[in-house]
Parts: C-alpha cells; structure tokens; sequence
C-alpha cells in the first residue's frame, strides 16, 4: 500500500484517512561532527566563538550568524559548569500524554559561552532558582554514542 | 516606475547526494562564496529572501526560519517564499521586488535543499502533492505525472522518446565543466535509450537525481550596483504565472502558464522577437523533455518543433545559436529543488558576466533567459537578465 | 577573470555509509507522526458517494457551461457557485498513460502499473480523472496502447464498494477500437 491507507467507508460527508511515510535521517554538519566526536570520546563540551562579536557558541557552530565569519578555526571546549538562565517543569511528553513523574528542564549558560543549551535538570525543585550554578553530567564513555544524551543532565 | 536592479554577486555549494554539511551550513556556504564575489560583508546587507522546498525535504517545518542563520537573516527583514519546483527562479523575482520598490538597497536570495535527510526516499513528500482522496489511493508517485506528460507532448506533435534523449546527453555533458556538477557524463542517445524504463516513456537517464545544496545571489538597486561593480547583470523582466489545480483537466502538451509568464518577462525586458534578442537560456529541466517542452512555452522554439532544433544543434553550447542550459542544467549538475533553479540564475551571471570559464557561451551574450516549474505541474517563473 | 570558480573552496561533500558505520559521520534519525483525517467536503464527498453506487458524477457550471469532474462545488474560472449535478458514463478515452515500473520508494516491480488521464465521456472536452488501465499481455504495454484509446470502467462488487475512486478496479481497453486516432 502506497502513501495513503484508508481505514473507513464514506458517507456523503466525510473524512479520508492518510499518512505521510517519512523519517527523516540528519547529519550532524561540519561542527556539528566535532561537537559530537568530542563529547563521544572525551565527555566535554565544544564551543565556537567569534572574536569580532565577542559571541561563544555552544554546540560548536561553524559560522556566526552575526557577521558571517567561518568560525572553524575557534572550536575549543568550555567549562561544563554554567549558569541556570530558566527553568520549566513539565508534565506531559511531546504527545501531550501526561507524564507519571515530572521532568525538569533548564537553559543553561556555560562559563564561556554567550548561548544557552537546553537540557534535564535533576536539582531538587526547592533549589531551583535562575542564577544558580549547576554541572553538566556525562553518560561513562563505554555508554556514550554521540548524541546530546551522553550528557546525562545537569545536576 | 520601478527603479532597476542587478545581480551584482553569486555563489553556490558542489550538488551531492548526501552531503555531510547541515541544511544551515549548505545556506551559509552558498551565502558566503555570494557576498565573496562582490567583495560585500553581511552588515551591507538590508534584507534577506530565501526559497526553499517543502519543509518534508530537510525534515524541518518552519525551515525558512530554521535556516535563517545560514541565510544571513539574523536581525534582518526576511521572507521564505515557495512555488514548489518553481521556487528558484521565484526567490530572485521577490528579491527584485524588494529592491525595485525602493525599500531596500540590497538583497540576498539564497536557496537551499537537503533532500538526503527524507527517507526512504524524497517522493515521500512529494507524494503528498497529489489529491489525498482522489488520486493518492491509486498509488501514484512522482513519476508518473511526468511520464504522463512526456507521452501527451509525444503524442501531440508525433516526437519521439529518441528526439528527446538528446536533452540528457547535451547536458550531462555540459556539467562535465561544471565544478559544482554531480551528475556530469559523457554520453549517448543510445545509452540513455538503453538505461531502465522507470515509467514509460521515461528512463533513468532522462531524471534529475536527488540532490543536496544550496545557491545563493547578491541583489543591488542601480545606483548602489553601479558603485559596487563595473559590470553589473541586470534583472531586465520577470514573470511568473498559475495553471489550474485540477491537473488532470488541463492540456498537458502545452505550458500556456510559462508563455504567459515569459509574455510578462519580455514585455518588461523589451524583448519583441524572443528567438534573436535571448542569446542563451536556462529552461528548467527536471527530466530531459521538460527542456523541450519549456523552450516552446517560452516562445523561443515553435510549437513541437524543439525536437528538431535540438537534433540540428540549435541549442549547443560552442557552436549552437540558441545556447541552452549551458551550465548543464539539473540534468546534469543536480536538482537541490529550489536551489537548482537559483544555480540557473547564478549560471546567467557567470555567463554574462564572460566568467563561465570552459563553460562560456562563445560570442559575448548580452541577454539571458532562466525559468523554473512547479507547483502541481502549473507554475512557470521566469527572469530575463542582460548586461544593458 | 576569466572563471569565477578559480579561487573558490567549494563546499558540499558526500559522507559514505562507512564513515557512519565506523562512527566518523555522526548522523540521527526521527519519524515524524504526519497521520491525517482530511474532510471529503461537499463535492469530493457527493463523486465518492456516486462511486459506491457504481456512477461517476460530475457537475455543470452555468456560466462557462463546462461539464467537470472531478466534479466541484464552485467554478475557478467564473468564481461562481455551481449546484448542477449530470451523471457522466463509465466509459471514456486515454488522453496520455505510463507504464511504471518502480513505486514511490524506488522499488522495483514486475508487473508494471499502467497510470492514465482518462477522459470521461459526458464530461467536456479534456476533462480527464487520474486512474489506471488494466495491463494488457505482452513484454511492451505500451506498444498496445495509444492516445484516444476507448475504455471502459471496471467496478468492484457492489458489496466491496465502499465509496473511495479504487471502487473502480481499473479501466479496460474496448475490443474493437484499441487503435482508434485521437
């Protein structure tokens, strides 16, 4: 069966069931690749940094979207340590289904870099206030595959 | 009236089947190697339009925004426009608006593509342009819609599936100078003949493959262009224009919608007999009689009739008076979608500007011709550039 | 100058399924949940309806008088409504057709599928519907099959029908004109 399945007979007004069949397959990208080799292998973060905006990206980017410089050459890692910036609790998955336990997630802004990268936060909820320092938590290297989940969470 | 534009920089990525770069990269190479060519940075950039396929390609909805940043859009006025296959030819015609208005002096128009990311295959996504309750429980997919065409102009006018092999040959060998090209090839009418009926009419070799990249153009009103380069290509006429969406009651042999597209371009351009003032033309060619099929739409061969001019070398690179898809079009050099149809206009630059190197167009061309296709089979864009 | 590309470092580099395998591209895969009910609407709903009792319809616009199908309930070349409904015949002419090998996800398959514009008799001139021929024998379909090709409609069981375009099986070629010019 193609693109469309149907799964029910019509009346005069009705309604025509469907699909789209897509997955999607990403490539890390340029920097994205030494981000990602870098957190695999040595378990720390790499950022990019523009010096004529003053800018540290992290992930690594491999160019600013400021002022269009090839950022390439600056990939050093950063300090797994940061600031909490913002803070939510959530109680349901991307599907809406509610969860059993509550999830936390933060944005957290690493010594060194200007962005924030979004991640779990397992602080106990009455320590958490913006402006609080909290470490990253990496997966052991024999776990970690290159993906944003070998850093565990912050704590 | 309108206040003149020119193209005054471009650039664009190699075309790959699957390219390591991320979309955002792919944008910002093609962006970059553009301001490059002008000698132009980021900051003299007012305002930014990017073109850019469905979202299902690259797998990002809201991709216009996802790939702001390789676009060079941060904190700046922009716009993602789509016509489906006729995207890259359209992105320059809003850009020109911008500029021609007068509310901007300058505009980049960058077009990407990453259709690796959709799997298993992009026609997935393509799928989806046929009707949901009418037309996808048959089954259909991509290909037939063009086959279904290429047999009705066959038909029509009594041309041969041979007649049009000549198309693929011609172009994949015009991309062997192309150093962007991913499908460069010398060939035969024998061998595309002799590659696998994928829907009759159409072979394997007669299809543009699937394709990742990006291309990219800098767009600059008279008085800046003119401080800015002492050879500026100017965006003389555009036009664009819809069929029906019931595709299936329309005449297939004939694109009216790109004649009434390039009747707007050539009257704009000051074009009166088409055939002798467009010295080299980019048609959209997605398979190889799509090319013939829009030179007639675009009144610069006789209803029917490009077949034979093919077959007598009209359209030859070095020797041809109509050079067509010298640049070696999407049959050869890929089709990214809507950046394939951008490349079409950074190929009149180089072109015009007597850059093309060991693709140039003998006899110092002053006026070009590129159009693209898409929507459901029913949207023609075009745009006539010239060094006057 | 002569050639724009001289100084330029091109980008854009293919990875290999290796550099995957051993770790060197880094790549990640997600399937987007894209399920969808979409409404019939009136005249999409009214042609389905018509195919579960074994009639294709179509309709009449009073303006340019052209008889439609697929049938719709305003016209988009004189924007107006239209509420004439005309019961079309289940035979019709092949204005163009393919024989396709290969499925939307590229593989291949032995017996082609022979897609199709037909159009409809009672309808207006190329007034064509997408649907499929039944195969005819032989290694080249297409070599028995022409533009103007007179067809008929094959339809499901009454009891199999349930109101969607495949309650018509296919369309067969008539005996007696399968030549006949357009």
């Amino acid at each position: 069966m193609p693109a469309t399945k149907t799964r029910q007979a019509l009346k005069v007004w009705g309604s025509w069931k469907g699909e789209l069949p897509l997955q999607n397959l990403y490539t890390a990208g340029i920097a994205g690749n030494e981000f990602f080799r870098v957190l695999k292998e040595r378990g720390e973060l790499l950022g990019a940094f523009c010096q004529q905006c003053e800018y540290g990206y992290v992930p690594a980017r491999s160019f600013c979207e400021r002022c269009f410089a090839d950022l390439s050459g600056t990939f050093k890692t950063v300090s797994s340590e940061g600031v909490l910036l913002a803070w939510t609790q959530c109680h349901r998955d991307r599907t809406g289904k509610t969860l059993k336990k509550p999830v936390w997630l933060g944005a957290v802004r690493l010594q060194g870099s200007s962005s924030a990268l979004i991640h779990i936060l397992k602080v106990p909820p009455q320590e958490l206030h913006a402006g609080r320092f909290v470490r990253a938590i990496f997966k052991p290297a024999a776990q970690r595959v290159g993906s944003i989940l070998d850093l565990s969470h912050f704590e | 009236m309108a206040r003149r534009v020119a193209v005054i920089g471009a650039g664009m990525t190699r075309f790959v089947r699957r390219a390591k770069e991320t979309s955002r990269e792919l944008a910002f190479g093609a962006s970059r190697m553009a301001l490059d060519s002008c000698g132009l940075s980021l900051n003299d950039i007012d305002c930014v339009v990017h073109g850019t396929a469905p979202d299902a390609f690259d797998g990002f909805h809201m991709k216009g925004e996802y790939l702001s940043d390789g676009s060079g859009a941060f904190r700046k006025p922009y716009l993602r426009c789509y016509v489906g296959g006729g995207t890259g030819v359209f992105a320059p015609i809003q850009g020109w608006m911008h500029v021609a208005s007068g509310l901007f002096d300058t505009c980049l128009v960058v077009c990407e593509e990453k259709m690796s990311s959709c799997q298993p295959h992009p026609q997935g996504a393509f799928n989806s342009i046929f009707d949901h309750t009418t037309e996808r429980p048959l089954g259909p997919n991509l290909l037939w819609i063009f086959a279904l065409e290429m047999n009705r102009y066959m038909n029509a006018y009594g041309i041969s599936q041979r007649d049009i092999a000549g198309v693929s040959v011609k172009n994949k060998k015009n991309a062997l100078d192309h150093p962007a090209a991913q499908v460069a090839k010398e060939t035969t009418v024998e061998e595309v003949l002799a590659s696998e009926v994928l829907a009759w009419p159409v072979h394997r070799l007669m299809v543009s493959p699937v394709s990742d990249g990006a291309a990219a153009v800098i767009l600059a009103g008279e008085e800046k262009a003119r401080r800015l380069t002492d050879r500026p290509v100017w965006i003389q006429g555009v036009g664009w224009d819809l069929d029906t969406s019931y595709w299936t009651n329309r005449d297939l042999a004939y694109p009216q919608y790109v004649e009434n597209a390039a009747r707007r371009a050539y009257r704009m351009a000051g074009v009166r007999e088409p055939r002798k003032e467009i010295h080299l033309a980019e048609p959209y060619d997605p398979f190889a009689y799509k090319e013939l099929h829009h030179l007639e739409g675009l009144l610069l061969s006789e209803k029917g009739k490009a077949p034979e001019d093919l077959a007598r070398g009209r359209f030859d690179r070095e020797k041809g008076e109509l050079p067509t898809c010298p640049s070696g079009g999407l049959m050869g050099v890929g089709n990214p979608i809507a950046a394939a149809g951008l490349m079409k206009i950074c190929e009149l630059f180089w072109q015009l500007r007597g850059e093309a190197g060991k693709r140039q167009v003998p006899g110092k061309p002053e006026r070009g011709l590129a159009q693209a296709w898409g929507d459901l089979m029913q949207v023609g864009t075009v745009v006539v550039m010239g060094i006057k | 100058m002569t050639e724009v590309a001289q100084n330029v470092k091109w980008i854009g580099e293919n990875w290999k399924k290796e550099e995957v395998l051993h770790g060197k591209v880094f790549t990640f895969s997600d399937r987007p949940q894209a399920r969808y009910a979409w409404d019939t609407g009136e005249a999409i709903g009214r042609y389905l309806a018509g195919f579960k009792q074994g009639k294709i319809l179509g309709v009449r616009c009073r303006g340019c008088q052209r008889i439609m199908v697929p049938p719709r309930i305003f016209c988009e070349l004189c924007f107006r409504d239209i509420s004439e409904w005309v019961t079309l015949k289940e035979t019709g002419r092949i204005r163009t057709f393919s024989v396709c090998y290969v499925t939307w996800d590229m593989k291949r398959i032995r017996k082609p599928q022979i897609p199709a514009v037909i159009e409809i008799d009672g309808a207006s001139e190329g007034m064509g519907i997408l649907h499929l021929v039944e195969a005819p024998r032989g290694d080249k379909p297409w070599e028995r099959l022409r533009a103007g090709t007179r067809v008929q409609a094959v339809w499901k069981p009454k009891g199999l029908r349930r109101g969607a375009v495949t309650d018509i099986r296919f369309w067969r070629v008539l005996t007696g004109n399968a030549n006949a010019g357009h």
